[in-house]
């Protein structure tokens, strides 16, 4: 006894009886195993097209790789380590003065522009002083030979390129933290490890003091986690008002911008820096910290 | 004395003598022409500086715009716009640097008003 194509056809459709049909069982043995296999071959397109993201190191967190012009440039992709200017300067600084946006490769750096003095150009013109050295300059637009080296020291994407600051000794000195870079930022500063510069000369303006921001609570979404303690303060210090306020966070009230973890770790709101630059979502305790009731 | 020398000699020697009044007006219009180039001189460097200058004392306040009025606040977002025509005839990459920071400005500007706005209303 066979069972043919029409048969399960007509099974599907509901126009042959299951109780009464001989061929019945078979055809629904036929029917699963067809169910069976289409979930098997689903799984494994996604497991091919599927990509599992790594973690990264603690000295490439918060690398942000800036391709705008470099391959045209025949140039190596920049390799910006956030970990070292973010010792040195307050985020405000870099991206409400020098105006660096805040997702890669939307400034659009071009190496005419740094060398009239703009973005990286700023600090890194070769003259420059800080921490009694000179700061190096930008690669130029037309560079020879014997640029290729400073060049690299930023384009340095899949390269084998020492760096000047190293990441383990300066992370040896600072307060040890779980994810990200393994360096409790906040803890570094509060102990006088970090002092971050939030002034340039000629770029940054002269503002009056800010008024310290209260830090408030904010209930999580999920019933029996912890309650959020938002650090205002902390923030207003390093952001200022006009990095969160109103890109980030439009909403006026307290509340009224709904988000949750997945637009979190689509990267937006908390997500536009925590997760790529500030300590990861994965360190849940750090914002999660009131004790449950 | 040195003129009155040296009209007399060139009147001696024919030439016709320019009584001083005359000389005064008629050095006058050059006078007028020269300090009205220098004033015109540095022209070119007044919007680059007077754009740098308004910017810097707009964006001051952001730091302050909690507690600033809501007359404050508009009169502030006015001299945004304003400014905003002027930075635009900037080139590049003036223009698109001091523009992204003058949006950020203008923006908390709205975002603080907004939320006063919403205050006052549900006071009352």
């Amino acid at each position: 006894m066979y069972v043919t194509w029409p048969d399960t056809c007509l099974l599907l459709f509901g126009k042959l009886d299951l109780k009464t049909h001989k061929k019945g069982n078979r055809i629904m043995k036929r029917i699963i195993f067809f169910v069976i296999l289409m979930f098997i071959a689903a799984g494994m397109a996604q497991a091919q097209t599927g990509e599992k993201k790594k973690r990264p190191r603690p000295n490439e967190y918060g690398r942000v790789v800036i391709n705008n012009y470099s391959k045209n440039a025949q140039m190596a992709p920049v390799a910006f380590d956030h970990w070292f200017h973010r010792s040195q300067f307050t985020c405000r600084v870099c991206h409400v003065d020098l105006a660096f946006a805040m997702k890669a490769g939307a400034t659009g750096i071009r190496a005419e522009d740094n060398a009239k003095g703009y973005y990286c150009g700023t600090c890194h013109n070769g003259k420059k002083i800080f921490e009694d050295r000179k700061v190096f300059a930008a690669c130029s637009k037309d560079f020879s030979l014997k640029d290729v080296q400073r060049c690299e020291r930023c384009h340095s994407m899949g390269k084998e390129i020492k760096k000047e600051h190293d990441f383990s000794e300066f992370s040896s000195r600072m307060p040890k933290e779980r994810f990200g870079n393994g360096i409790n930022w906040e803890k570094a500063e509060k102990m006088g490890l970090i002092k971050p510069v939030d002034f340039l000369d000629g770029i940054s303006i002269k503002r009056p003091g800010l008024k310290i921001q209260k830090d408030f609570d904010l209930d999580p979404k999920v019933e029996g986690m912890p309650k959020i303690v938002f650090s205002h303060k902390k923030h207003t210090v390093w952001n200022g008002c006009e990095v969160c306020h109103p890109e980030i966070f439009a909403g006026i009230k307290k509340g009224t911008t709904k988000y949750g973890m997945i637009d979190i770790m689509q990267g937006k709101y908390c997500g536009v820096c925590h997760g790529f630059v500030a300590f990861p979502l994965i360190d849940c305790q750090r914002c999660h910290t009131e004790p449950v009731e | 004395m040195t003129f009155k020398y040296m009209f007399k000699r060139h009147n001696d020697s024919g030439v016709k003598r320019i009584p001083h009044s005359l000389l005064l007006r008629r050095s006058l219009p050059i006078v007028i022409l020269l300090l009205f180039s220098c004033a015109l001189g540095p022209l070119h460097a007044w919007p680059e500086v007077s754009f740098k200058h308004e910017f810097e004392d707009i964006c001051s306040r952001t730091s302050e715009a909690e507690s600033l009025s809501i007359g404050e606040l508009n009169m502030l977002i006015v001299r945004c716009d304003k400014l905003r025509t002027l930075i635009e005839k900037e080139g590049d990459p003036e223009r698109t640097i001091y523009l992204n920071r003058l949006r950020m400005c203008k923006d908390l500007f709205v975002y603080v008003l907004e939320s006063k706005k919403a205050a006052t209303t549900e006071t009352k």
